[in-house]
């Protein structure tokens, strides 16, 4: 440490229970800091080399990140609705309405949730356009456009099924000509209708499922296509580059 | 970026760990003020709660001499000389439902063995307290009405024949 009196947090850092939590040396050399991130869970993600450019705001505008960031959002907000909301089909209206006009802090609660989901359709969309436009989606990054599209669809379900959940009319005719348009795929397309909706119409088995969709099964499979679409983008050898600067990093990927 | 860049520099140590102590004080301060709000959110601003009050019949439904358990309600509905009482049935120990004794003239709790005699009052056991008795009274059109919300003394009847 070149600094004659160490910062607190330098103090803090080296305590036994600091480093009992965290592996490693503690942060504030070059190799502490390195391990900081090398050496946790929630970070260990990230690249070992970072190349200027794909640091500029103007090529990502963030939208990936931003995008996660709202999914965090959304389901932290989610969870605090889940203590009010009732799926069934006398109380859901009627436990929305209470989250609007009689819960401390629910109207909060419940319009972040609301527009940071209409957010995350918007940022998805043009972060799948950014990745278009600098032809980010080409060898070796293939297989994570893929994962992307299928984040994508999961976007758009998370949508589709938590418009229901209200139980207002929106909600419910979005799911009756969602689940009718489900009807017309051929072949399978009633049955998988059937199954979407426990029944021949949206009513009560249809709230269920579109419930226990909409905060568990959907989440869980967004959880792991993220953590897929993150590690890849490291093991593709970090962010796409220029083409010119291209040729170069594709020697020094991860293998 | 090279490996000097992330060394302090000493001269500016001091400002940058004051810049560090309040960014950490300001996200203290952001957690702890989602945390308080949290915990108001799922403080319920309405409690559901059942109508305390019950209409349970006319008189003559009840003979003298008679112990009837209303279920619903979870109450005693006790006819004797002196009148009408209501005894919960609600143990005193952790809350289950006391049932008749008929050989001791008593009540007894099936869950941990606690005994209360006729005016609810403990006798073995690990209830200490007595059951609650609950106000009868006669409504407008003549039918016995309890409150199960209230708890009076023991020993509070109702009389019908003094009215």
């Amino acid at each position: 440490m070149p600094s004659a009196e160490p910062g607190w947090i330098q103090r803090l850092a080296r305590g036994r229970v600091w480093r009992s939590i965290f592996r490693g040396e503690p942060p504030g050399t070059a190799r502490g800091n390195a391990q900081a991130v090398f050496q946790n869970l929630w970070l260990h993600f990230l690249p070992v080399k970072v190349r200027p450019h794909t640091l500029r705001f103007t090529y990502t505008f963030y939208l990936g990140g931003i995008a996660f960031l709202l999914f965090l959002v959304l389901a932290a907000t989610g969870v605090a609705l889940m203590f009010y909301y009732v799926p069934s089909v006398e109380r859901a209206y009627h436990s929305i309405k209470d989250l609007q006009f009689v819960v401390s802090f629910g109207p909060l609660l419940r319009n972040l949730h609301r527009w940071s989901a209409h957010a995350m359709v918007v940022v998805v969309v043009l972060h799948m356009a950014r990745v278009y436009y600098t032809a980010s989606y080409k060898a070796p990054r293939e297989f994570n456009w893929v994962v992307g599209v299928m984040l994508l669809l999961l976007t758009l379900g998370f949508s589709f099924t938590g418009m229901l959940l209200p139980w207002d009319q929106a909600g419910f005719w979005a799911a009756t000509v969602g689940t009718g348009i489900v009807g017309c795929l051929p072949v399978v397309g009633k049955e998988v209708r059937l199954l979407l909706l426990g029944g021949d119409s949206v009513g009560q088995n249809a709230l269920l499922r579109f419930y226990v969709l909409h905060c568990m099964a959907l989440p869980l499979a967004m959880a792991s296509l993220t953590a897929t679409h993150f590690w890849r983008i490291r093991k593709d050898g970090g962010l796409s580059l220029p083409p010119s600067q291209e040729s170069m990093a594709s020697e020094e990927r991860v293998p | 970026m090279a490996i000097q860049d992330l060394k302090p520099e000493p001269e500016n140590t001091s400002r940058r760990d004051l810049f560090a102590t309040a960014g950490w004080a300001v996200l203290s301060a952001s957690i702890a003020g989602v945390c308080g709000a949290f915990v108001r959110f799922l403080s319920s601003n309405t409690v559901p709660e059942a109508l305390s009050v019950s209409l349970i019949g006319r008189p003559d439904e009840y003979p003298v001499g008679s112990a009837t358990f209303l279920e619903e309600h979870r109450v005693y509905l006790l006819r004797d000389a002196r009148g009408f009482r209501a005894l919960s049935a609600v143990c005193t120990h952790l809350g289950c439902t006391v049932v008749k004794d008929a050989a001791r003239h008593g009540f007894r709790c099936p869950c941990h063995g606690s005994r209360f005699n006729e005016q609810g009052e403990p006798v073995v056991g690990p209830a200490r307290r007595a059951l609650a008795w609950h106000p009868v009274a006669l409504s407008r059109d003549g039918r016995l009405q309890i409150d199960r919300g209230r708890a009076i003394g023991a020993g509070h009847y109702l009389a019908l024949d003094r009215r």
